[in-house]
């Protein structure tokens, strides 16, 4: 074995190894070096209690080392570590190493390091054991029909989601380490036979080239991914449902797995990703297809319905129809403020709403809903604030701009409807028109990696790519 | 193996919705009575017209117009030559600005300064354009597809409001065949097909010549017969005698709209139309004319993008008065002297140098 050849760089002896990690590690309480004897040599082992449990320990490590029988007598001694990790510890990861900054990083990560006196090496088992959240129901993307597992904040479980879904060879998992302080573990996975390498190539280098502090949340990649140019929809998708992801794979695209968050972020992202929920196509076709449709529609409800309403009310009342526009203005009578007003004033109080809601502790979420509904809708109607007619549109638009099934999607148009609002009410039908226009101009100028933002799918792409080749 | 070059549908929708642009609103140029047998019959000569475009590049083995030129007639002249077709883009883009303007004031922004609007406009096109053909391809399918379902939905709407009589078209050929050919002769073919000779200019971002003929041919066609129906259409509601004095004749058309006055008054129908093709079109024009200047002056077209831009808007307050004269200018002067020339006279006599060149060449 390589043992033989390698000479120790270092002298190692039971006293070094300690001094070492307790100068490394300081005086941190969960820290545990335990001395041991095994095979008639004193040993000792060093683990930190916070990553794995005793239980674990005991049954997979220690029973088997102490347990074990036969004298290692006839064999050198060092061959006794390929011993004990062939014989009695198969079934665990392990290494041997010198060097002792690579084991305290092993420790650090959930390895024990083993040091028995007379060897020229520490044997590093792996005995990673921790408590991880069960997988549960995904909260912010729901589904009435479909799997209901989610992802969960440990990269191990979320991998063997995605594993279990697509049981294909090529699927692969690359793990790197981002983040000086934290060392946090991200895994790209990709099915190698299917992936566009250009893609694959572009995010390996963007992830090598990156240097960071910390990383906590797949949120702290978004800038990492988005593309250099002015962009104002999201180019990277995050989701909670496995499902979600395998679709993207199969897709061509890659997905990545920070380890310590239950968003698995998928890249590149389309226009039309946006749009798509897996339960699509868990029903009947036909209604599906509706539904994906319907969800434009109220993306495009959620984005010009104000300024529309306030461009023809203010520009355009031949627009409306005769019996109409006196309802309306009926209605607005007696009401002091321009339309603008009125409804840029509801557009920020249902966004105070929401915010309040989102963030307020669960149980008094009942009295934000009372305040909201009757005494800022109803109250404000009778009082003479608003008009309905407004109330109802800038209730539709908010109703509207939840629909897509991404939540950051929704949370970019609510911003863009607040510039339409403006050029609507400044320049009538033309300013919606224009700004309908830069929005069009600028989804088919973006292209995030090197693909067209309105692609409808890679795999799509790449069949007409080819028939045009040939 | 990447490649900045469109797929054949985009190349396709870019030239359709080209053609259709202004077209669509303003109509061929109303010069006889039946406008819509004017449509159907310039497609033949302008067929041969862009034939002899593509030949032009066959010829002269080269992807785009302005090395052509700069290879055809030597370094002076092809300067000069590449420059008069860059002014003459950026011309016909603030005369297209121009007409969207006065449609708008008259349906949707009576007061608003025009000046305001027109820089709007342009800060747009300018972001259009300096995205490059790329970026104008993929726009052109919604933007082909909205002009397009718009102009289906008044057609619908006008059937539905029994407005449309087809006896209308009658009397066909009042005063004989020969004012038609005349009015095809002088004015259709240069306006709109003849403009497609600036898609010449980027032939190499929309595939090879010959890919890029059966593709403008199709495009021809297809605009033709839409350009023919919106004639039929406007003829139908309107006939013949209101269609000869309206300014803008599918507006006047949508105005008949009326479905159980709950549906009335679709100007905005009309706005939104001419609104999205009138920025295709000039984006296009922005585009091959900073292609032109970058050409020229050896950097790149992005540099240019803006201050063409702003050129072209202020110049579309410059270039008329009052829109009586610049219908006038549009349908008399700007034909005599700049398409004919532009369109005809210097492609064939490029065309003709090329055929004594490779005669030369060949002894």
């Amino acid at each position: 074995m390589t043992t033989d050849e390698k000479k120790p760089s270092t002298d190692i002896n039971m006293e070094s190894v300690k001094e070492e990690l307790e100068q490394r590690l300081g005086e941190t309480s969960d820290l545990a070096s335990v001395t041991i004897r095994i095979f008639g040599e004193a040993g000792v082992f060093s683990y930190l209690t916070s990553m794995t449990n005793t239980a674990f320990l005991m049954d997979n490590v220690i029973k088997p080392l102490t347990h074990a029988g036969s004298p290692l007598d006839k064999l050198q001694k060092n061959q006794w570590l390929d011993r004990i990790r062939e014989q009695y510890l198969a079934g665990l990861t392990t290494e041997t190493s010198n060097d002792p900054g690579h084991f305290t990083d092993l420790i650090m990560k959930g390895y024990a390091a083993l040091y028995i006196s007379g060897m020229t090496e520490v044997l590093m088992i792996d005995i990673k054991e921790l408590e991880t959240r069960a997988v549960t129901e995904p909260t912010t993307q729901s589904v009435a029909i479909g799997p209901k597992d989610g992802f969960t904040e440990s990269a191990e479980t979320n991998i063997s989601l995605i594993r279990r879904k697509i049981q294909n060879p090529y699927l692969r998992f690359e793990k790197y380490e981002l983040g000086q302080m934290t060392k946090t573990s991200i895994y790209l996975s990709y099915v190698d036979d299917l992936v566009e390498k250009d893609v694959l190539n572009q995010i390996r280098d963007k992830i090598q080239e990156r240097k960071m502090d910390s990383l906590f949340a797949t949120s702290n990649l978004d800038t990492l991914f988005q593309s250099k140019e002015l962009s104002l929809f999201p180019t990277v998708y995050a989701t909670e449902r496995p499902d979600n992801v395998c679709n993207g794979l199969i897709d061509k695209r890659v997905a990545i797995i920070v380890n310590g968050s239950p968003f698995v972020l998928m890249v590149p992202s389309l226009f039309n990703d946006y749009f798509r929920s897996p339960e699509d196509v868990y029903q009947w076709f036909s209604f599906g297809v509706f539904i994906r449709y319907l969800r434009y529609l109220s993306f495009l409800i959620s984005l010009c319905m104000p300024a529309l309403y306030i461009a023809i009310t203010c520009y355009h009342q031949e627009l409306i129809p005769t019996l109409l526009l006196t309802s309306i203005a009926a209605q607005r009578q007696g009401i002091p403020f321009p339309v603008v007003f009125e409804v840029l004033v509801l557009e920020i109080t249902f966004e105070i709403l929401r915010e309040a809601g989102t963030r307020m502790p669960r149980i008094i979420g009942q009295s934000i809903s009372i305040a909201g509904a009757l005494v800022l809708g109803q109250a404000a109607v009778l009082a003479g604030f608003v008009s309905n007619v407004s109330l109802i549109v800038v209730s539709l638009t908010v109703i509207s701009g939840f629909v897509s099934p991404i939540y950051s999607f929704g949370a970019r148009i609510r911003l863009f409807r607040y510039g339409l609002i403006i050029l609507g009410s400044i320049l009538g039908l033309f300013g919606i028109f224009l700004a309908v226009a830069f929005l069009l101009l600028h989804l088919s100028r973006i292209e995030p990696f090197g693909i067209p933002y309105l692609t409808s799918s890679l795999t799509k792409r790449a069949k007409k790519g080819e028939r045009n080749a040939a | 193996m990447k490649t900045t070059r469109l797929q054949p549908f985009h190349t396709f929708t870019i030239m359709t919705v080209f053609l259709l642009g202004t077209s669509i609103i303003f109509g061929t140029p109303r010069l006889v009575e039946d406008t819509w047998i004017v449509d159907l019959i310039t497609l033949i000569p302008s067929c041969a017209l862009f034939m002899l475009y593509t030949h032009l590049l066959v010829a002269g083995n080269s992807n785009d117009l302005y090395s052509l030129l700069y290879k055809i007639w030597g370094r002076l002249l092809g300067q000069i030559l590449v420059l008069g077709y860059t002014v003459y883009f950026l011309y016909i883009a603030s005369r297209n600005i121009r007409d969207m303007i006065e449609l708008v004031k008259t349906t949707l922004l009576a007061d608003t300064p025009e000046e305001l609007l027109i820089l709007l406009f342009t800060l747009v096109i300018a972001y259009a354009s300096a995205g490059g053909l790329s970026a104008i391809g993929r726009v052109a399918i919604p933007i082909s597809g909205m002009v397009i379902f718009f102009f289906l939905l008044l057609a619908v709407l006008l059937g539905f409001s029994g407005s449309l009589d087809t006896e209308r078209i009658l009397p066909l050929l009042s005063k004989g065949i020969s004012p038609v050919i005349n009015a095809t002769w002088k004015s259709t073919i240069w306006f709109p097909y003849g403009e497609i000779i600036v898609f010449l200019v980027f032939v190499n971002g929309l595939g090879n010549p010959r890919r890029f003929r059966v593709l403008g041919l199709a495009a021809m066609i297809c605009s033709c017969f839409v350009l023919t129906f919106s004639s039929l259409l406007q003829i139908c509601t309107l006939g013949k005698e209101n269609m000869k004095f309206s300014v803008f004749a599918l507006l006047d058309a949508a105005r008949q709209i009326n479905i159980a006055d709950f549906i009335t008054r679709m100007d905005a129908l009309v706005a939104f139309i001419i609104f999205f093709s009138v920025l295709l079109k000039c984006s296009i024009f922005l585009y091959a004319g900073t292609k032109g200047a970058a050409f020229v002056f050896k950097r790149s077209f992005k540099k240019f993008t803006l201050p063409c831009a702003f050129l072209i808007g202020g110049y579309s307050i410059l270039v008329t008065n009052n829109y009586g004269e610049h219908v006038e200018e549009g349908l008399k002067h700007v034909i005599f002297w700049l398409h004919i020339p532009m369109q005809l006279v210097i492609p064939v006599a490029t065309l003709l140098l090329v055929w004594i060149r490779n005669l030369k060449g060949e002894e």
